[in-house]
């Protein structure tokens, strides 16, 4: 196909790249926040950080409606099977991201009470590390999801 | 410290009340250790005393006097002994006088296979919670309580954690684990 059989206004890719590049900007989030990172990701998502500059401005407190699952603070063994039951609950496709050092591993709560890393109930994509992580990372962190996002096969 | 505790002079009405009971200092502050069968004198005293009624109940706590590498070294000789000693766990009651502004410590022992004391709910509403929290992470049973069940622990959790001889990282999972090195794909 010659380049004057395409008008102007129109560009071509691909089907995989074009559904990764639309689901990269509409990353609609459940806030799973459970201790003090929860408080930083409240900076993070107003207007002096604006996760909205990255297309992941809704926290949607429903499973149902949200892409990303951002687990935000400790996870305890107590609430355990309530974080599986909203990842179970949400549509495909969906991310999880695991802030701050609690939801990564642990963190220093080595104890009987808290799971050593959310990644032992749910399947994480990104990890962001830090006590509290910084509004930065965080931000980061979306941006490496969103990377990983434009780059995976999509399936519909 | 005169304005804020009652010392052993104003105690005095109590030691002639309960002549076994010890009274000794920390931190400058007066404690008293009582018997556990004078309890229910002992609480009928300390709430309707005229001068000083402690008609606040502000907080119960409990002290395991094992040694803290029992849960590392259980084997050493002379640890069963220290297991089910008579004077194990101390149980700490606090007590305030709204009107006179005096606080008063009471610590009472317990220990035995199965550590028991008896339950200030009957004085002092406020014990319920607070005697719930010691039972959950002590084990010390309060008898008389109306409702002893645990009150941060999920239901089925077997032991209790702030004992020193449960072990640092004794998890019991709710749910099956899975294992982030084998399962990465989307389970």
């Amino acid at each position: 196909m010659s380049k004057q059989e395409i008008p102007e206004n129109i560009v071509t890719t691909k089907l995989d790249k074009f559904i990764g590049w639309a689901r990269s900007y509409s990353l609609w989030q459940y806030v799973f926040g459970t201790a003090c990172c929860a408080m930083e990701f409240m900076s993070v998502s107003s207007s002096h950080y604006d996760t909205d500059r990255f297309g992941a401005a809704m926290p949607r407190y429903s499973p149902r409606q949200s892409d990303m699952l951002m687990v935000v603070g400790t996870i305890t063994h107590k609430n355990a099977p309530v974080l599986r039951r909203v990842w179970e609950q949400m549509a495909d496709p969906k991310y999880v991201v695991a802030v701050g050092a609690c939801a990564v591993s642990g963190g220093f709560y080595k104890n009987y009470a808290t799971v050593q890393g959310c990644d032992r109930i749910i399947p994480v994509d990104v990890y962001i590390p830090g006590c509290p992580p910084r509004p930065e990372m965080i931000l980061d962190g979306i941006m490496a999801l969103q990377e990983k996002i434009r780059k995976s096969k999509q399936y519909l | 410290m005169e304005k804020y505790w009652l010392l052993k002079d104003d105690l005095k009405d109590f030691f002639k009340q309960f002549p076994t009971a010890e009274y000794f200092e920390q931190f400058d502050q007066p404690n008293i250790r009582v018997s556990a069968e004078d309890m229910k004198k002992v609480f009928d005293f300390v709430k309707n005393n005229k001068k000083y009624p402690m008609d606040m109940l502000l907080d119960i706590t409990a002290v395991d006097y094992l040694t803290s590498d029992y849960a590392e070294q259980p084997n050493l000789t002379g640890r069963e002994e220290d297991l089910y000693s008579e004077t194990r766990f101390d149980v700490v009651y606090h007590f305030y006088s709204v009107k006179t502004n005096r606080r008063v410590r009471i610590f009472i022992s317990c220990g035995g296979e199965n550590p028991e004391v008896l339950s200030g709910y009957k004085w002092w509403q406020a014990a319920h919670f607070l005697e719930r929290e010691i039972w959950d992470m002590f084990g010390i049973k309060f008898t008389e309580h109306p409702d002893l069940r645990r009150v941060l622990l999920y239901p089925e959790f077997k032991g209790f954690p702030l004992r020193k001889d449960f072990p640092v990282l004794g998890e019991q999972p709710r749910i099956k684990f899975r294992n982030p090195e084998q399962d990465n794909g989307r389970n």
